[in-house]
C-alpha cells in the first residue's frame, strides 16, 4: 500500500518532467527565433505585442479577434497578442523581457509612461514610418487633445488607442428631487459646491445618506482638470518638455483649498480619501448625485443605472479642462525591418476609422480619430447612448496627463499630499511647498 | 585504528548529507541566492530612470533610505503592523487550533471556514474586503449605521487603514498558522492526556502542562513564519490601498514592490531589500536564540 | 480525553462565533456571484438569483485549459517540493555535518527573501536556460522549499531516535528508512505543507504572468486578472470578481474538505501506536 503510493509519487513525478521538457523545448525554442530577426527561414512575419485589459475581460476576446481577423486579410503575417493583466502589470512583463532582449514588436501602455519608455531607450519614434506611408494626414485625423501625449521633443512617439476622459456623471433625478433643473448641471465651481451641498442627504442621526459629489484621490490625473481650468495661463502641472512640475503656484494652492472646502465647508464630499474603484457603484447604487471619473465608466453605468442620468462637461473657472487617459500602442526597439513593416501595417490596421468606431461602441473608449465619430455605426451610437456626446465634445478641452520623467514617482507624490491634505495632516500650502521640493530633487538629473 | 574508523563514519556522515541537501541546494542556489547576490552587489550602484547604467555609488542608496521620511514611515508603520498582527495570529491560531482539535460532528466544516482564506484567490478577496468597508454602499457600514453606529471610512482615513489591512491580514493568517498548530497537536500521543486525567489534571493544565511545552517545535517554526508573513505582505496592500492613504498602509514589501516596479529605480530597491533581510534575519535570530533553548524534543 | 460538560459548551459557543465571522465574506461572495449584476453592489436581500456571472465569465474565461495549467503548475511543483525537502529535512534533522549551521541559516535565508526582489534576475536565468515560455519555467523556481525543510525538520526531530537505530540493525539504508519510518509518520507535517504549497501555487498570478505568453499555457489568476484589473479605466466588475473567485477557489476547498478528514484518521492512528 505504501509502497505503490510511493511509486505512484515517483512516476507521476517522473512524468512531469518529460512532459515538461518535451513540451518545453520547442516553444522555447521558438521564442529564441522571434527574438531575433525573422529573416530566419519562414515567409510569415510575427508579430508579437502585449495588451492590458482596462475595462473588462471582454476587451482580451475582442483584441484576440482582431488578431484573428487581421491575419485572415494577411496571411504573410501573424500576429500573437499576449495579455497582460493591468497597465502596472504590461508595464513590468514588458520591462522585464526587455532586459532579457526578448520583447513584443509593440504594446498598449498608459499614455503617462511615455517618458519612462523613452528614458529607458525602449521605444522608437514612428516619424519615419508615417512619412514613408501618407505622411501628416493620418496622425492629423487623432484629436489634438489625444496627440498631445504622443508628441515629445518634436517626435511622434505612440499612435493613441484606447483613450478616454475624465466626464461628470450627475443623477438627473436627483437633480429634480432637490430642486435643480436637470438641463442645466454645474458650469462653474461655485455652482459644483452649491449643487453638490443641496444634492447632500443626511438621515436623523446626522449620517449622511447620499453625497452630492464624488471626486476620486487619484493624484494627477482627478486634480489636474482642477489645476488647468484655474491656472493663470492655462498651464498644466508641468512644463512641455517634462523637465519641470509647476505645482505650488497660487492658483493650485487656490484649486487644491477649493477641492478641501467640498469636504469641510461645503460638506457637499466626504471628508478624508475617496476611492477611485468604488465611486461608480456609489453613483449606480443613487449614494452620490455627481460623480467626476473615466469616460471608460459609460457602459457600465449605462447598463447598470436605473434612473435619469447625464454627462455633462467638467466644471471650472477660467477655462474649460479634462484630462485626456487611456492607452496608446507603443513600438518596441529591436525589431527587424521586416517586423517593422508588419507591425505598421497592423497599427494602421486597428486604427481604421470604421474600426476605431466600433471599438467606441464595443467597449466605451473614444475613438481616437475624428474621421471614426463620422461614421454610421457612431450615427447610430449617439443616438442610442446621446450622453456619449458630451464626451465627444470634452475632447476640446483635453489636456495632457502630468507628463513629466519619473512621473510614477512625482505623480504619486502628489497621490500622497493630496491625501494629506484631504486628511488634514497638511494644510494646502505646505502640502504643495513639500511636493513642489520634492518634484524639484527628482528632476534635477534630468535639468542637467 | 580507532581514530580511521571514526573518521571514516564522519566523512560518510558528512557525504551522505551533502547528497541528500544537493537536489535543495542546487535550486536554492540558482533561483534564490545567485540572484540574491547579484542583488546585494546591485545595492551598490546607482541605477533608475535617469541613470539607465548602472554606476558605482557606495552606500548612497542605503543613506538615501534612511534619509527618506517615506521609507521611515513604512518602517514605523510595518513595526506596528507587526507588533498588531504576529502576536494577534499566533494566539488566534492556538486558540483554533485547540477548538478545532476534536472529533465533533461537522469539526470538518468549521476547520474548512477557518482555512478557506488560504485556499481563496488573494485578488479576488482583497476586491471584496475593500466592497465590504467601503462607506455607503459597503455592506459593514450599512450594518454599522443600521445599528446607529458612525460611518467609517475604513480605507480611506489613516487613522483606521492599517487596522483594516490588518484585520484582513489576520484574518487570512491565524488559519494558516491554526494547520500548523492542528497538525503539531495531533502528533502529540494521546497517552500523555491519559496519564493527565489520572493525575486529576484540568483542561487549562493538560493545555499548559501538556500541549504547549509539546507544541514548542511547532512554535519555533510558527514564529518565524509569522513574522517573516508579516514583513512580506504585500498582495492585500496593492488591492486595497496602493499603500495609501499618504502612505499609511504602506508596509515595507509594498515599499520596495513599489520602489522596483513602478519607480524602476533598481539599485534603491536593492538596498531596500538587503535592508529588509537583515531586519527578518535579526529578528528571526533573536527569537531563535530565546525560544530554542526552551524547546525540548521528545527523544 | 473528554472535557466536562460546561467546558464542551464553551468551546463550542466560542468556535461558533469565530466561524461566522470568518465565514461571513465567503458567503457574501457565493451570495454575490448568485445575484444579477445590478444587485451586488446595493445592500439588498430581494430573493432574486441568476446565472449571468457565470454566464459571462465563462464566456471570457477559458476555464477547462487555465484549471489544467494550474493543476500541472501545482501537482508539478508539489511533487519535486516533496522530494527535495524530505531528503534536505532528513540530513538537517538527523545527521551530523560539517556546515550544519550554515545550510540553516541559508535555508532561512529564502523563507525570508521575498521572490518579488529576485524576479528580474530569475527571469534572465530562464532565458539562459531556453525555459521561457514554458510550464518547467514556472515551475523550476519553486522547486527548493526552504519553508518545506524546516517543516519537516521539527517534525523529524520528534520522531524517537530508537525506532531508527532499530531500522539499521535491521539493515534498512536511508532511503528504507524514509519511506518506512520517517513519510509515514509526518503525514500530518506532509498534509500541511502540500496545503500551504498547492494555496499558494494555485493563486500565484506574478510569476506566470511575466514567464508565460502563449494562451495555451496561461494559469487561473490570470483569469481573474481580466476581471480585477479593470479599476482604472472602469470601475471593477464586481459581480463577475466575486462568480470567479467562488469558482477558482471550489476545487481547493473541496481538496481541503477532503484531506482534512485524513487529520482525524492519522490523529486515530497515532493515537493507537
Amino acid at each position: 500500500m505504501k509502497k505503490t503510493a510511493v511509486a505512484l509519487c515517483m512516476s507521476l513525478m517522473l512524468g512531469m518532467f518529460v512532459g515538461c521538457s518535451s513540451g518545453g523545448s520547442a516553444p522555447g525554442g521558438q521564442n529564441a527565433a522571434s527574438g531575433g530577426s525573422a529573416k530566419s527561414s519562414g515567409k510569415q512575419v510575427e508579430v508579437e505585442f502585449y495588451y492590458p485589459v482596462q475595462v473588462g475581460g471582454a476587451i482580451a476576446q475582442l483584441v484576440e479577434s482582431y488578431a484573428s481577423d487581421f491575419a485572415a486579410e494577411n496571411p504573410d503575417i501573424k500576429v500573437s497578442p499576449v495579455f497582460s493583466g493591468g497597465y502596472a502589470d504590461t508595464l513590468q512583463k514588458l520591462i522585464t523581457a526587455i532586459q532579457a532582449d526578448n520583447q513584443p514588436q509593440f504594446c498598449i501602455l498608459a499614455n503617462p509612461t511615455i517618458l519612462t519608455l523613452i528614458s529607458m531607450d525602449a521605444i522608437i519614434p514612428l516619424d519615419d514610418l508615417i512619412n514613408k506611408d501618407g505622411g501628416s494626414e493620418y496622425i492629423n485625423d487623432f484629436y489634438p487633445g489625444f496627440m498631445a501625449n504622443s508628441v515629445f521633443d518634436g517626435k511622434v512617439w505612440s499612435i493613441p488607442f484606447q483613450r478616454s476622459a475624465l466626464l461628470m456623471f450627475y443623477n438627473r433625478d436627483h437633480f429634480r428631487e432637490v430642486g435643480l433643473d436637470p438641463e442645466k448641471p454645474p458650469k462653474s465651481w461655485e455652482e459644483m459646491a452649491e449643487y453638490g451641498q443641496k444634492l447632500t442627504k443626511f438621515d436623523q442621526n446626522g449620517n449622511v445618506q447620499r453625497w452630492g459629489l464624488l471626486i476620486p484621490s487619484g493624484g494627477a490625473w482627478d486634480f489636474g482638470p482642477f489645476a488647468i481650468a484655474n491656472s493663470a495661463n492655462g498651464e498644466n502641472l508641468m512644463t512641455d518638455d517634462g523637465r519641470k512640475c509647476l505645482l505650488d503656484t497660487p492658483e493650485n494652492v487656490e484649486a487644491l483649498q477649493y477641492l478641501k472646502d467640498l469636504g469641510t465647508v461645503y460638506k457637499a464630499s466626504p471628508e478624508g480619501v475617496v476611492d477611485m474603484a468604488t465611486a461608480p457603484a456609489n453613483f449606480i447604487e443613487g449614494k452620490a448625485s455627481m460623480i467626476q471619473v473615466s469616460s471608460g465608466n459609460l457602459a457600465n453605468i449605462n447598463s447598470s443605472a436605473d434612473f435619469d442620468w447625464g454627462i455633462c462637461l467638467l466644471p471650472y473657472t477660467k477655462r474649460p479642462a479634462s484630462i485626456a487617459g487611456g492607452g496608446n500602442l507603443y513600438l518596441m526597439k529591436g525589431s527587424s525591418e521586416e517586423e517593422l513593416d508588419a507591425t505598421w501595417r497592423f497599427v494602421r490596421w486597428l486604427t481604421e476609422p470604421e474600426r476605431q468606431a466600433q471599438w467606441n461602441v464595443d467597449t466605451g473608449y473614444i475613438a481616437a480619430r475624428k474621421s471614426a465619430h463620422e461614421t454610421e455605426t457612431m450615427r447610430k451610437y449617439y443616438e442610442e447612448v446621446p450622453q456619449a456626446k458630451i464626451g465627444f465634445e470634452q475632447l476640446e478641452s483635453c489636456y495632457n496627463e502630468m507628463r513629466v520623467y519619473e512621473s510614477e514617482k512625482i505623480g504619486n507624490a502628489l497621490t500622497d499630499k493630496y491625501d494629506a491634505v484631504m486628511t488634514g495632516s497638511l494644510t494646502v500650502e505646505e502640502a504643495l511647498k513639500e511636493l513642489q521640493a520634492f518634484a524639484d530633487e527628482t528632476l534635477a538629473p534630468y535639468n542637467k | 585504528m580507532k581514530i580511521k574508523k571514526v573518521s571514516r563514519r564522519v566523512l560518510r556522515q558528512n557525504l551522505l548529507a551533502w547528497a541528500l541537501l544537493a537536489p535543495t541546494l542546487l535550486f536554492l542556489t540558482l533561483f534564490t541566492f545567485y540572484p540574491f547576490a547579484k542583488t546585494i552587489v546591485l545595492s551598490f550602484f546607482t541605477r533608475n530612470l535617469s541613470t539607465p547604467n548602472a554606476v558605482f555609488s557606495g552606500l548612497q542608496n542605503y543613506r538615501a533610505a534612511f534619509k527618506d521620511p517615506v521609507f521611515i514611515k513604512v518602517l514605523w508603520n510595518n513595526l506596528r503592523f507587526s507588533l498588531l498582527v504576529v502576536p494577534v495570529c499566533l494566539c488566534l491560531g492556538l486558540l483554533l487550533a485547540y477548538l478545532l482539535n476534536s472529533e465533533s460532528k461537522g469539526i470538518g466544516l468549521a476547520r474548512a471556514a477557518i482555512f478557506y482564506p488560504n485556499v481563496s484567490p488573494m485578488i479576488g478577496f482583497s476586491l471584496v474586503w475593500v466592497f465590504l468597508l467601503t462607506p455607503q454602499i459597503g455592506f459593514i457600514d450599512n450594518v454599522v449605521r443600521l445599528l446607529g453606529g458612525p460611518s467609517i471610512n475604513w480605507i480611506g482615513d489613516p487613522r483606521y487603514v492599517l487596522y483594516a489591512i490588518s484585520f484582513v491580514y489576520i484574518w487570512r493568517e491565524a488559519g494558516f498558522l491554526m494547520i500548523f498548530f492542528l497538525s503539531g497537536m495531533q502528533a502529540i500521543s494521546r497517552e500523555y492526556y491519559e496519564a493527565a486525567i489520572i493525575d486529576g489534571a484540568n483542561e487549562w493544565q493538560k493545555f499548559y502542562k501538556i500541549t504547549l511545552p509539546l507544541l514548542m517545535p511547532t512554535m519555533v517554526f510558527a514564529v518565524t513564519l509569522s513574522i517573516t508573513n508579516s514583513v512580506k505582505m504585500v498582495d492585500s496592500i496593492i488591492v486595497m490601498t496602493e499603500g495609501g492613504p499618504d502612505n499609511a498602509s504602506s508596509l515595507l514589501m509594498f515599499h520596495i514592490y513599489k520602489t522596483a516596479f513602478t519607480y524602476w529605480d533598481q539599485g534603491q530597491a536593492a538596498a531596500l531589500s538587503v535592508i529588509m533581510l537583515a531586519v527578518v534575519l535579526l529578528l528571526t535570530a533573536l527569537q531563535y536564540g530565546v525560544l530554542d533553548r526552551h524547546t525540548h524534543y521528545e527523544s | 480525553m473528554k472535557p466536562s460538560k460546561p467546558i464542551r459548551i464553551l468551546r463550542a459557543v466560542i468556535l461558533t462565533v469565530l466561524c461566522a465571522i470568518w465565514v461571513f465574506p465567503l458567503l457574501w461572495t457565493a451570495f454575490s456571484a448568485f445575484r444579477p449584476g445590478r444587485l451586488v453592489t446595493s445592500f439588498s436581500f430581494e430573493p432574486v438569483f441568476s446565472l449571468e456571472n457565470f454566464r459571462y465569465i465563462f464566456d471570457i474565461i477559458p476555464f477547462a485549459s487555465y484549471t489544467m495549467n494550474s493543476l500541472i503548475f501545482v501537482v508539478g511543483i508539489l511533487a519535486v517540493q516533496l522530494t527535495t525537502i524530505t531528503f534536505a529535512a532528513y540530513a538537517v534533522a538527523r545527521i551530523p555535518f560539517a556546515g550544519k549551521g550554515v545550510v540553516m541559516l541559508l535555508i532561512m535565508a529564502q523563507i525570508i527573501i521575498p521572490g518579488e526582489v529576485l524576479l528580474l534576475s530569475n527571469y534572465l536565468t530562464l532565458r539562459d536556460m531556453h525555459l521561457l515560455d514554458t510550464r518547467l519555467g514556472v515551475m523550476i523556481v519553486s522547486f527548493g522549499s526552504a519553508m518545506g525543510i524546516l517543516l519537516l525538520r521539527q517534525s523529524y526531530k520528534s520522531i524517537p531516535l530508537a525506532l531508527e537505530e532499530a531500522a539499521v540493525l535491521d539493515g534498512c539504508n536511508v532511503l528504507q528508512m524514509l519511506v518506512y519510518i520517517y513519510i509515514p509518520s509526518c503525514k500530518t507535517a506532509y498534509l500541511s505543507f502540500a496545503i500551504v504549497s498547492i494555496n499558494w501555487h494555485w493563486n500565484n498570478f506574478l510569476w506566470p504572468l511575466i514567464v508565460i505568453n502563449s494562451p495555451n499555457k496561461r494559469s487561473l489568476p490570470l483569469g481573474l486578472a481580466l476581471l480585477t484589473k479593470s479599476s482604472g479605466d472602469a470601475g471593477p466588475q464586481w459581480a463577475a470578481v466575486t462568480a470567479a473567485t467562488v469558482l477558482i477557489m471550489l476545487p481547493l476547498l473541496i481538496l481541503f474538505l477532503i484531506f482534512q478528514k485524513q487529520f482525524i484518521k492519522s490523529f486515530l492512528t497515532s493515537g493507537m501506536k
